[in-house]
């Protein structure tokens, strides 16, 4: 039996490689998305050990918190000469590091989507992280040293001029030198490297380290140093081996990407989903194909098992072939998904590829794995009957009226479920969603179980317009598409989930930007609001000088921001206020507290926001502990608690308990309120021209507010909807290879309409047609599936403000391009059939 | 169906076809040169691989001969392009396959009224009901073929042909896959269709009873025409078969 396998596999050549095709396909998105995040993990784990190299110990503060926008305390710079004169000790030297932007040739701040924009002070020999590439180490007060990747998209060289902001205003530097770190691209993040005395100056650190590197006498262990070490340092700080350094450092950093790996993942689960439906659809088809094949098996003697036997080893030797070529597939899939991001915007950094071996085992497994059960299933299916009654030419599947019945209540059974984990109990907005997030799988899988009975019911619909044109043709493309509805409804099935999880996102995310839209117009009275470019990073303090000076200023108050823990819960965003400007310029909106909360608001207490509070059960004179980055404790009453899901989002304290508690100098906003008549325009440009120091720090009007802070929404769109996309595209080659295989399977059919004097044009537009008519239902069920498990999610979260209220020309116009480009993938396989020989057709088996 | 009334329907003079090229080309025709007269009954009969499938699709013009020509009527099948080909034979040539070549997904008159419809024509409701009660399928029309019997769903294929009011119908081996009293009732039909409609028909067939139907039998052997005879009855074109051999 088994040399009758491979004999069959090479006889059929073609429909086997297709099948390998779905398997590649699959196996491809799903090592793709593990490369991918493999290696920017990577990427980043070689970037925090290169800064380490030539250290043995590397001493800094604690940061127990992961967050870019946290400023880690400073240690004491005397510490350096102490830790020198240690024995085995062989040289010690501090560092400061801190972030400056860059201000590209057009005078604007570079944009990095988000990734550090790192300020590094140099280290002396024997410390190598910093690998000069071309020109100098900086000297002086003018200099500085540039990443080479910076450089080379900047086109600067040694001896240019290049404008830095630091947390001073904008200043001219000579670039000295061009820099590497480790072997890795950076990316859109930027270094620039400045001499120690230069860094202290720009930051105002005079007398302070960020980080102490350590390098020990031949022979003594770090371990040795760490003893010596650490009693030196009080509990804020820590010293670490430099292995345990970097460990410590890609951690934190990777724990700041969570959201984009999460989404990276969430993506995977839907690419094995996508692609198990294409592989198991492909091979449903070639199977459904051999039912005679295995019928003059069966007739000759072969026993049901030999014959399941022989499909079981196809697909096993199909199901790994695939998945070794799919493997490479996903290599290049990893590349194309770095470009996709990068062209995007976020272009992160990167190094080569990694394949780990459990990315081998995972995409390698799920591909054999679903071809085993996607080839055996329909074996078993047809070796069930006698062996000559399926030598009969027949039709193919229609559903028996129990099976109709046994899906209605399945899906029954899903919907209800689902729903029930959707709408059953409260608790936080983000509780709530990801609830709501696994309440969707079971609504979508009801759809997928329902879809053969729906290809019928819409078949007839959807084919409607097009039997207007001709007539004959229209009719045989829909009693093919329903010819075999499950296949169909596999067929669609990849572009439901495509298109119902782009418009979820979609529907979801502008509710989100309405709500947000409206939040701060309701909250922030000010009347103008200074902040960086990108809404997100913190602005030098000098900014707040600046811009006092302008008359007809009513009132200034700044907002400083860092992350917490609370101990109860977890990471909090903490706001700092100005308790006797903050009502000028913002509106709280109380849940439990008033105008005179604010007034008596004092350190030692905290407000804190409905979620954050519901999340901790925290309620009005409740005692708690918020532990800062650095690992200090800072015990809180509960003052007053307020609503806001835009600005002040977690828990808000006072500017003077801040600044005692957390080593924040920069500020997050600086809300402006104006004397009564003043000209807003007229103070706009006025703040504008007192900031033209300050690149990357703009003045936003309320309505510019909104918008900014609802565009935060944005840039985790645009990975989504790259990563959809890559799903779609899958989903098309599905229905390509579908349409394909069935094209193969219908060939003597096509041949004899060929022979009765169907034109190869109508040939064309029969595949079309039936291409069309399966993308059409593909599109009306992921919409209509899309629009409504947004409304079920934004219904759960109605308490949040968030109202359901579709963008609809974006919903159509997602509909249209899913539409469209199905149609696009029903043109090879028609032009395919177009092109048949007739009279091979008419013979062909 | 112009001024050529009395002419033949269908002529092939001198047809060639070769396979391959050079030292493994294979002659399936060596010059055949044949003449199908309006309202006869044609058998062709051979050996396998004696070229009769081949000199049947030849003039059926679903295969180009590498030599000779062939006329339908007065139009030269061998200058025609594709699309003409195509809608020649969609109005003008009617098909009966061995394997009968259903679409399973229609019934047994959707199945008939498939050619008319591929070429948008109007369709003639009386000429329909009189072919399905001559096929004897009247009761039978909403059947799709997987409920038919062989010889209902090869009776079927025969009123496609029929349908469209072919100038010529052919029928490959039409009885290959019948028992013996299926196949007599289709070939009666064949029969019939000549006598009453005057419809020419030429069938290829290696099954002497078959053959035994028409007015006039070609037997071919290695691509070459070897002998020509009027009516026979079925041992005698055993006969001559084996003298073939």
């Amino acid at each position: 039996m088994i040399r009758f396998t491979i004999r069959s596999l090479f006889a059929h050549g073609r429909r086997a490689s297709m099948t390998a095709l779905a398997v590649v396909l699959g196996v491809s998105m799903i090592t793709g998305t593990l490369v991918f995040t493999d290696t920017i993990d990577a990427a980043f784990r070689d970037l925090f050990g290169s800064s380490a190299h030539g250290a043995a110990v590397v001493v800094s503060s604690r940061q127990e918190i992961a967050s870019q926008n946290g400023a880690p305390a400073s240690l004491p710079a005397s510490l350096t000469g102490r830790i020198r004169r240690l024995p085995g000790v062989s040289a010690a030297a501090a560092q400061i590091s801190d972030t400056a932007t860059i201000v590209g040739s057009d005078g604007r701040v570079l944009k990095t989507a988000g990734l550090p924009t790192l300020a590094l002070s140099d280290l002396p020999a024997p410390f190598t992280g910093l690998d000069f590439v071309a020109g100098t180490h900086p000297h002086g007060a003018d200099q500085v040293a540039i990443d080479a990747g910076t450089a080379a998209r900047e086109h600067l060289r040694v001896g240019d001029l290049v404008s830095i902001v630091t947390d001073q205003p904008a200043r001219r530097f000579r670039v000295s030198g061009i820099v590497k770190l480790g072997a890795t691209s950076l990316g859109a993040a930027t270094v620039t490297v400045f001499d120690l005395g230069t860094a202290r100056a720009l930051y105002g650190k005079q007398g302070l380290a960020d980080t102490i590197y350590v390098a020990a006498d031949h022979g003594v262990a770090p371990r040795t140093l760490l003893g010596e070490i650490r009693p030196l340092l009080t509990p804020q700080f820590v010293a670490r081996s430099a292995a345990a350094s970097t460990a410590a450092n890609a951690n934190r950093i990777s724990a700041e990407l969570t959201l984009l790996t999460g989404g990276l993942l969430a993506f995977g689960v839907v690419a094995v989903l996508v692609g198990a439906f294409v592989i198991f659809n492909t091979f449903s088809i070639t199977v459904a194909q051999r039912v005679r094949e295995f019928s003059v098996l069966r007739a000759l003697g072969a026993m049901r098992r030999q014959v399941l036997v022989s499909v079981l080893a196809e697909a096993t030797m199909i199901g790994v072939l695939g998945s070794l070529v799919g493997l490479a597939g996903g290599l290049l899939a990893a590349l194309l998904i770095h470009a996709v991001l990068s062209s995007a915007g976020l272009d992160l950094p990167s190094t080569g590829l990694v394949l780990r071996v459990r990315t081998v085992l995972v995409g390698a497994g799920v591909g054999v794995l679903v071809t085993l059960v996607a080839g055996v299933l329909p074996a078993a299916r047809a070796t069930r009957a006698a062996p000559l009654e399926t030598l009969r030419e027949s039709t193919a599947a229609h559903l028996g009226r129990a099976e109709r019945w046994i899906r209605v209540i399945v899906a029954a059974a899903l919907v209800g479920g689902g729903l029930a984990v959707v709408f059953t109990g409260s608790g936080t907005s983000s509780a709530r969603l990801e609830r709501s997030a696994i309440g969707a799988v079971p609504v979508i899988l009801a759809v997928v179980v329902l879809g053969p009975l729906l290809v019928g019911a819409l078949a007839g619909v959807v084919s409607w317009p097009v039997e207007r044109g001709d007539r004959v043709v229209a009719q045989l493309a829909r009693q093919n598409a329903g010819r075999n509805p499950a296949r169909t409804a596999i067929s669609a099935s990849s572009l439901v989930i495509g298109l119902t999880l782009v418009l979820f996102v979609t529907i979801y995310a502008s509710a989100v930007r309405d709500s947000t839209r409206q939040i701060i117009r309701r909250s922030v009275i000010g009347d103008l609001t200074i902040q960086s470019q990108n809404g997100q990073s913190p602005i030098p303090a000098t900014a707040t000088q600046a811009a006092t000076g302008v008359p007809g200023l009513l009132a200034v108050s700044g907002l400083k921001s860092a992350p917490a823990r609370l101990a109860a819960t977890g990471d909090v965003t903490v706001e700092a206020i100005d308790p006797t400007t903050i009502a000028q310029v913002y509106r709280f909106d109380w849940v439990s507290g008033s105008a005179a909360t604010l007034q008596n608001f004092a350190p030692g207490q905290a407000l804190v926001e409905q979620n954050t509070a519901r999340a901790a059960h925290l309620a009005v004179g409740d005692h708690t502990t918020l532990v800062t980055e650095t690992g200090l404790r800072v015990p809180l009453t509960v003052a007053g608690i307020y609503s806001d899901r835009a600005l002040l989002r977690g828990i808000t304290l006072t500017r003077t308990q801040f600044d005692q508690d957390f080593d924040q100098p920069r500020l997050q906003d600086i809300f402006i309120k104006l004397t009564p008549g003043a000209n807003v325009a007229a103070a706009e440009s006025a703040l504008s021209q007192a900031l033209s120091a300050f690149p990357g720090v703009v003045v936003r009007s309320g309505h510019q507010l909104a918008s900014q802070v609802a565009s935060r929404v944005n840039s985790i769109l645009i990975l989504f909807y790259a990563l959809l996309v890559l799903t779609v595209v899958m989903a098309l080659l599905g229905i390509v290879n579908t349409l394909n295989l069935s094209i193969y399977e219908r060939t003597r059919e096509l041949g004899v309409l060929r022979a009765m004097g169907m034109t190869a044009n109508q040939a064309r537009v029969l595949i079309r047609n039936e291409g069309m008519i399966t993308s059409v239902i593909g599109a009306l069920v992921g919409t209509a599936l899309g629009v409504f498990l947004a409304w079920v999610v934004i219904r759960s979260l109605s308490s949040e403000g968030l109202v359901f209220s579709p963008p609809w020309l974006q919903v159509v116009g997602v509909f249209a391009v899913g539409l469209l480009a199905g149609m696009l993938a029903s043109v090879p396989p028609a032009r395919r059939a177009a092109r048949l020989d007739v009279l091979g057709a008419i013979a062909h088996e | 169906m112009v001024s050529d009334a009395d002419g033949p329907v269908v002529v092939g003079s001198d047809l060639e076809k070769r396979y391959g090229q050079g030292a493994i080309a294979v002659h399936a025709l060596r010059g055949v040169s044949v003449e199908l007269a309006r309202g006869s009954f044609t058998a062709i009969m051979g050996p396998s691989g004696s070229g009769k499938s081949t000199l049947m699709h030849l003039l059926a013009g679903l295969d180009r001969p590498t030599a000779g020509d062939v006329w339908l009527g007065l139009t030269k099948l061998t200058d025609l392009g594709d699309g003409d080909l195509t809608r020649l034979r969609r109005s003008r040539i009617g098909f009966v396959f061995q394997a009968f070549n259903l679409l399973p997904m229609l019934s047994a008159e959707e199945n008939i009224l498939l050619p008319l419809r591929i070429a948008g024509e109007e369709i003639d409701r009386e000429w329909l009901e009189w072919l399905l009660v001559a096929v004897g399928l009247q009761d039978r029309r909403r059947h799709r073929p997987p409920e038919l019997s062989g010889g209902e769903q090869q009776r079927v294929a025969l009123a496609r042909a029929l349908m469209s009011r072919p100038a010529i119908v052919f029928a490959d081996e039409p009885t290959g896959n019948l028992d013996s009293q299926a196949g007599e009732l289709v070939l009666s039909m064949l029969r019939r269709a000549v006598d009453e409609l005057q419809q020419t028909v030429a069938i290829v067939t290696h099954d002497p009873t078959a053959a035994a139907h028409a007015d006039r039998i070609l037997f071919l052997r290695d691509g070459v025409l070897v002998r020509e005879s009027p009516r026979l009855d079925a041992a005698e074109i055993l006969d001559v078969l084996k003298a073939l051999r």
